[in-house]
């Protein structure tokens, strides 16, 4: 999945799963909390529809880290490359380091 | 003259009709809200046929944004009924008349948010994590439809949710009006919500046989209409069906001094229990219930004009239903007028009994009796059931019962407000 992609899907699982209005703009620097409005209750719903979305677990000590949905992607972009077979490791490493 | 508990507002929402409007209309045309419905996958579901609310959820109504992360569809059934019920009472004008601080809400339920509980229990079958949904306790919880209706019409005064199965409505509207009496309250917002359709309890009431099950040589296989034939020959359990209904009651002098049209009294009512077995209805418990609502009334039993039954359509209460009325109305049962809503509408279990309370308001409004449809005679069952056409009569009094599983009952009567 490329970066773009990831994104692009992480904003549509957050925009359903906070009931965002359409006319609410949401980009990679987005702040979930301040932001976005989403509240505590709204933020564990909010991971728990990425968690079910992309197939990951979102470690409970990282919970903290995930703070804007740019941070959020790219959470998931690892994930996703730790699930994958060897053999795709490694493009996936480089597609999350060429991000920086 | 003595302060009464009067209806100053009402609603329904119904597998029949987005309101009460849709709702009466649809009954009184004899028409049915049931349906066979895709979503009842015969691999998973022991009966496909049921009555569904459709379009229900925030994308269709405005007043569900509030809820719609709470994703129980008794929760939004509730928040639409009681919307409309308040509009109804035209309390949203009155604004500034109304001390909020003893405005009641009493919405209740048999199951609450169990389809809600259902599907997040299917997906988290499907985790890779023990997390459940935030909102799965909060969508659960049987008061969750009252505590969104006290925030959506920043209502503030005592709340509960009555859960007596199948009676749950009644109950509510009968604690409501309690509320008033304790002067505990001005206002009652009360009624009930229901849905659960789901899996675990379609195939729970099916299993029961209290359920009409899948049969190839029943009438509603060819025609899911028929399914739900209440005090017919033929009956052979309930169909399961959705819907929330609510009632706004006040007191007299509040409605006059208000000037807020009264549709109704809620002149008298009774709650009991049998303390006899989980799920058969008491006779003579039921018959004590119907008496001491007479009873409190005041009203004679020749004095009823129209008795709403809880008339499932199953075997054993439809015919302890039509006992108890020959021993509690005596020689009069032959005159009564008996239906039972639950042929065009199905079984909405804890909403019934609201529903049908919303209904009798409008009957006595129009003076029309409701008919039972899909009513073929039963020479057991030998009382005027109103079969198949709806038809006009003087309505004043009204009684309506519910019964429900654990032993539970209730029976109100209402009055046409002007029969002083």
């Amino acid at each position: 999945m490329t970066e773009q992609t990831c994104i692009e899907q992480v904003v549509e699982t957050v925009r359903a799963a906070a009931k965002l209005p359409l006319t609410r703009v949401v980009e990679p620097r987005s702040r979930l909390v301040e932001d976005l409005g989403v509240d505590s209750l709204d933020l564990v719903g909010v991971l728990l529809a990425v968690q079910d979305r992309f197939e990951i677990v979102i470690d409970d000590a990282d919970l903290d880290k995930l703070t804007t949905i740019g941070k959020l992607a790219t959470y998931v972009q690892e994930r996703l490359a730790e699930n994958e077979p060897a053999n795709d490791r490694d493009s996936a490493r480089v597609a999350v380091s060429a991000r920086g | 003259m003595t302060d009464r508990i009067v209806v100053i507002g009402h609603s329904a929402v119904t597998c029949m009709g987005r309101d009460i409007d849709e709702t009466w209309n649809g009954i009184v045309a004899g028409r049915s809200g049931l349906a066979r419905h895709a979503s009842l996958d015969p691999e998973r579901f022991l009966q496909d046929i049921a009555g569904v609310v459709p379009d229900l959820g925030a994308e269709y109504d405005d007043d569900l944004a509030q809820v719609s992360k709470l994703d129980a569809r008794s929760i939004h059934l509730a928040m639409i009924a009681a919307v409309q019920a308040y509009r109804d009472a035209s309390l949203d004008r009155h604004a500034s008349s109304i001390d909020r601080d003893r405005f009641a809400v009493v919405v209740g339920s048999a199951l609450g948010g169990i389809d809600l509980f259902e599907a997040e229990r299917e997906r988290s079958a499907k985790r890779k994590s023990l997390a459940t949904s935030p909102y799965l306790i909060p969508g659960l919880i049987i008061n969750q439809p009252g505590g969104q209706i006290a925030q959506r019409l920043d209502l503030h005064g005592p709340s509960l949710a009555p859960a007596n199965a199948c009676a749950s409505g009644g109950h509510a509207i009968v604690v409501g009006a309690m509320m008033i009496q304790a002067d505990m309250a001005d206002f009652a917002l009360c009624g009930a919500s229901e849905s659960c359709l789901t899996p675990m309890i379609v195939n729970g009431f099916a299993t029961m046989k209290a359920l009409l099950g899948r049969k190839p040589n029943d009438r509603s296989y060819t025609n899911p209409a028929e399914a739900s034939r209440p005090f017919s020959f033929d009956r052979a359990g309930f169909v399961l069906s959705e819907g929330a209904a609510t009632l706004v009651l006040t007191k007299s002098s509040v409605a006059e001094r208000l000037e807020i049209p009264v549709q109704a009294v809620l002149e008298g009512w009774s709650l009991n229990t049998d303390g006899y077995h989980m799920a058969t209805p008491h006779a003579d418990s039921i018959a004590r219930c119907l008496r001491n609502a007479l009873r409190h009334s005041r009203a004679e039993p020749e004095s009823v004009d129209y008795y709403n039954a809880h008339g499932t359509s199953t075997i054993v209460n439809d015919q302890t239903e039509t006992k108890v009325l020959k021993e509690v109305f005596g020689t009069h049962a032959s005159r009564l007028a008996v239906s039972s809503i639950k042929g065009a509408i199905g079984h909405a279990l804890g909403a019934a009994s609201a529903i049908e309370a919303s209904v009798c308001v409008r009957a006595i409004r129009d003076q029309i009796l409701p008919p039972t449809i899909n009513h073929v005679p039963d020479p057991e069952l030998d009382l005027d059931f109103v079969p198949n056409k709806a038809r006009s009569a003087r309505i004043d009094r009204v009684m309506s019962a519910s019964f429900g599983f654990g032993g539970v009952n209730n029976a109100l009567i209402l009055r046409r407000s002007t029969h002083d």
